[in-house]
């Protein structure tokens, strides 16, 4: 067992069978420095709690093929990725912190497909992005790729 | 003595001044906060917002640039351009889009001139191209289809993956330009892959804009030799099909000709550093494999030395892809290569 403990110091037992996902922590049980609790300053206890889950669902990904439990992996990767912006940011940071390569990705996809199609005003809402270009400058960036603006299809809401 | 009493004062008022200003700070407003909050997508790591964008389809990450001033520039960390299935589907109306990407190489150019990054270019539903230059330091992989009469790959270094197929309609069409069936020789150290291929395709555009038509036009297997099977469109039931050769010291050509199910090794571990590979599938037709160190393919006697576009020098890396058109005789038959040219002028 691994132990993690958050930037509000609450510590988490983690299995290295699950732990060492993290390409951060492999490393460092590799060099024989996680003998004790291993500090993670960036991330806090919710987040983490997040991480968790997600690497005890992740265990052992080829037994998963092998044993028909992909098609649950994936339901489980569509309810953990169905989270607020915020929330999926701080998964994101911690993922990037600690180095998931898996778990980066499925939150980076699930960020995209969010955004994909959206209008340029529900994206801005959405990200609270304040749109600081004049309307000259907005008309260019627009002229210097029109077939980017066009198109019914664009999806105005915000969800 | 004095004058450090005085200076001993001073410091006491100072420290006063300096606790009542501590104290006064949680009364003043907060400008920085509330910025951090407004836009966490903002301030998040470049690796992870490439990420984010990496994931986008093109037409969305080229939007983002009018989000606000920082995003103008975000996008074009991006690693790929696509103009196939994904791009065509993100537009609702084909109609519109085939107008977009068919009446405008500028479009490309464009993208291409912004993205330094760029490291796979996919051109597979795009438009007719007289000449399309490209300079993209980091670009490994290539992918085109659709007619084309030269491409040249200005400062490419890392390429190493071609896949070029062309459209049956090259072969019919009569008219100067595009009268011949346009070949890819390959003159460049760092290619590892490349694959031409010719088949009866259809216009893509011309069909379900959601047609699962995946093809593999771009194998990721490195260090290996692919030779494309390629058919007349007169024999539509061949298949071009691409053959893996994982043998690293020698690379061996598998080559089937198709019309007389023949499979043909083609080994050529005698020579070294097989770089330059063209092979036209046909009873008639025969492999043209050439060394590293041919400067030039003009020689053989079945090229048209007018259609060889632009001169290369690998010390500047300044590389060109060659279209040549074997096919300029005649359109049905096929040039005999002979067996002497192979290999010849080792020149350089």
């Amino acid at each position: 067992m691994v132990k993690l403990k958050s930037n509000d110091d609450k510590e988490f037992e983690v299995e290295e069978a699950a732990v060492i996902q993290s390409e951060m922590i492999k490393n460092m049980i590799e060099d024989g420095c996680a003998t004790s609790v291993i500090p993670l300053p960036n991330i806090d206890s919710k987040t983490l709690i997040k991480v968790i889950e997600y690497l005890n669902k992740h265990i052992n990904m080829g037994k998963a093929a092998e044993t028909g439990e992909e098609d649950d992996l994936k339901e489980f990767d569509e309810q953990f990725v169905n989270m607020g912006w915020e929330e999926l940011f701080d998964v994101i940071m911690a993922a990037n912190y600690l180095n998931i390569h898996e778990l980066m990705e499925l939150c980076c996809q699930s960020a995209a497909d969010r955004l994909k199609n959206k209008s340029v005003r529900a994206v801005r809402e959405m990200l609270k992005i304040t749109n600081d270009l004049t309307e000259e400058e907005e008309q260019e960036i627009i002229n210097d790729a029109p077939w980017a603006f066009e198109g019914p299809e664009i999806d105005d809401t915000v969800n | 003595m004095e004058s450090e009493f005085i200076a001993l004062d001073k410091a006491g008022e100072e420290a006063e001044w300096l606790q009542n200003f501590l104290e006064d700070i949680p009364y003043w407003t907060k400008p920085v906060a509330p910025t951090m909050k407004r836009d966490t997508i903002s301030n998040l790591p470049c690796n992870v917002l490439d990420g984010i964008l990496g994931c986008l389809p093109l037409k969305d990450a080229v939007r983002t640039s009018i989000l606000s001033k920082d995003w103008r520039y975000k996008w074009v960390t991006r690693a790929e351009i696509d103009f196939s299935g994904q791009f065509l589907t993100s537009f609702n109306n084909s109609e519109e889009a085939k107008i977009i990407i068919h009446q405008d190489p500028a479009i490309f150019k464009n993208l291409i001139s912004k993205c330094a990054l760029l490291e796979s270019l996919r051109l597979t539903w795009c438009t007719d191209f007289d000449i399309l230059e490209i300079d993209a330091a980091n670009l490994k992989c290539f992918d085109f289809l659709r007619r084309l009469k030269s491409i040249s790959f200005k400062n490419a270094p890392m390429l190493r993956n071609v896949a070029v197929w062309l459209d049956s309609r090259v072969l019919m069409d009569p008219s100067p330009i595009c009268s011949n069936l346009i070949k890819f020789i390959h003159y460049m150290p760092s290619l590892q892959e490349r694959e031409i291929g010719m088949q009866a395709l259809v216009d893509p555009l011309d069909d379900e804009i959601n047609s699962p038509r995946e093809n593999d036009l771009c194998p990721s297997s490195a260090s290996a030799y692919n030779l494309t099977k390629v058919s007349l469109p007169s024999d539509e039931s061949i298949h071009t099909l691409v053959d893996h050769c994982e043998n690293q010291s020698g690379p061996t050509l598998v080559y089937e000709l198709p019309t007389i199910s023949e499979v043909v090794d083609y080994d050529q571990s005698d020579r070294n550093n097989l770089d330059v590979l063209h092979c036209l599938g046909n009873p008639n037709c025969d492999c043209l494999v050439k060394p590293t160190s041919v400067v030039g393919l003009e020689t053989g006697e079945y090229m048209h030395k007018e259609t060889i576009v632009g001169v290369h020098s690998c010390d500047t890396f300044l590389y060109h892809l060659y279209a040549h058109d074997i096919f300029h005789r005649d359109i049905k038959g096929m040039p005999n290569f002979e067996d002497n040219t192979l290999g010849e002028s080792e020149s350089g």
